[in-house]
């Protein structure tokens, strides 16, 4: 019974859990690591799964701090636009494993790094969890209204980068 | 969708007015197209290079991984269960075992083996004789007292 639970609820999570550490650790290995963790800590606890009332948001938290953890204690993302290394994709499962796409994928987090730092946090919740309004609200502890704005100011700043061909090529 | 529409799209994007649903209808667009007009043309690696992280993933290998060790846990955790079982059904029976001896032990009749028997006579024996031997004494002491009275009685009439 929960090997099945487990199956159908938890493991398809792996994909969103993937891009979220991905997007904080920006490294495809440690992201990888991060969702390995997660999934084991999720089955160890499988005796409180009756009580966690929504498994996905609980699980993406524990992703979350686990990737935030992990570049604390190797230092390995540096909060500098200068030195932000786009993730890697060797071992990335892509429909398309076209070099275009993957210089695409690459330059979107290159572009998202050249952003202070909470709207880069913004664009991640939006543009790759695909988050809503008031999901981002929760997760940045910030009014709708000021995720709106921040929101806003972030794809201005980008549509500037594309438009003044300021990519970091 | 045509280039109208996905422009509009577009210019709402910029302005932060599109909803999940019609962001990921633009990705999907800019991922799809073969050829676009310029005006669209300059977003397009900003959307199709959203649309790949979209798709980016774990392969399936990942999950049976992750499948291997839920079952040798859920595995290890059956037989803990299995051990923790015996050793109690091991522990009640020598409970049981152990309380029927006990009984059994209290209400079997005294089965003296002769060597109690003949130690247990010679101890009577050996009390008897002793209370016997302390009977004369107590004899000689009472009749020794009489004596000392009598004696008593005859110097004080003198």
């Amino acid at each position: 019974m929960e090997i099945e639970y487990f199956k159908l609820r938890i493991l398809p999570l792996k994909d969103k859990l993937f891009r979220k550490a991905l997007s904080i650790t920006e490294s495809a290995e440690e992201a990888r690591d991060v969702v390995q963790e997660v999934m084991m800590r999720l089955w160890d606890k499988r005796g409180e799964w009756s009580s966690i009332s929504n498994i996905e948001v609980y699980s993406m938290v524990i992703a979350k701090n686990m990737a935030l953890d992990r570049i604390r204690r190797s230092g390995y993302r540096s909060a500098s636009i200068d030195n932000a290394k786009p993730p890697t994709y060797s071992d990335l499962q892509h429909p398309d494993r076209s070099l275009e796409r993957k210089e695409s994928a690459a330059m979107v987090w290159k572009v998202i790094g050249m952003l202070p730092l909470r709207q880069q946090e913004a664009i991640r919740l939006r543009e790759i969890e695909e988050l809503s309004y008031a999901e981002m609200a929760v997760q940045m502890n910030l009014s709708e209204a000021q995720i709106k704005i921040t929101l806003f100011r972030a794809r201005q700043k980008i549509k500037e980068i594309y438009l003044k061909n300021k990519l970091p090529r | 969708m045509n280039t109208k529409t996905i422009q509009e799209l577009v210019d709402r994007y910029w302005d932060g007015e599109t909803s999940v649903e019609e962001e990921a209808r633009i990705r999907a667009f800019f991922a799809a197209a073969e050829s676009l007009p310029a005006e669209l043309e300059q977003w397009r690696e900003w959307f199709a290079g959203k649309d790949a992280i979209s798709l980016m993933g774990l392969p399936a290998q990942f999950d049976e991984q992750i499948l291997v060790y839920a079952e040798k846990l859920q595995k290890q955790g059956r037989i803990v269960r299995l051990k923790r079982i015996v050793m109690s059904s091991i522990a009640v029976a020598a409970l049981i075992l152990g309380f029927y001896i006990f009984s059994f032990e209290l209400n079997k009749p005294n089965q003296l083996s002769s060597a109690d028997i003949e130690n247990y006579e010679l101890i009577k024996e050996m009390l008897l004789l002793t209370s016997a031997t302390i009977n004369r004494a107590e004899d000689t002491l009472e009749e020794g007292l009489d004596n000392l009275q009598v004696m008593n009685e005859y110097v004080n009439i003198n």
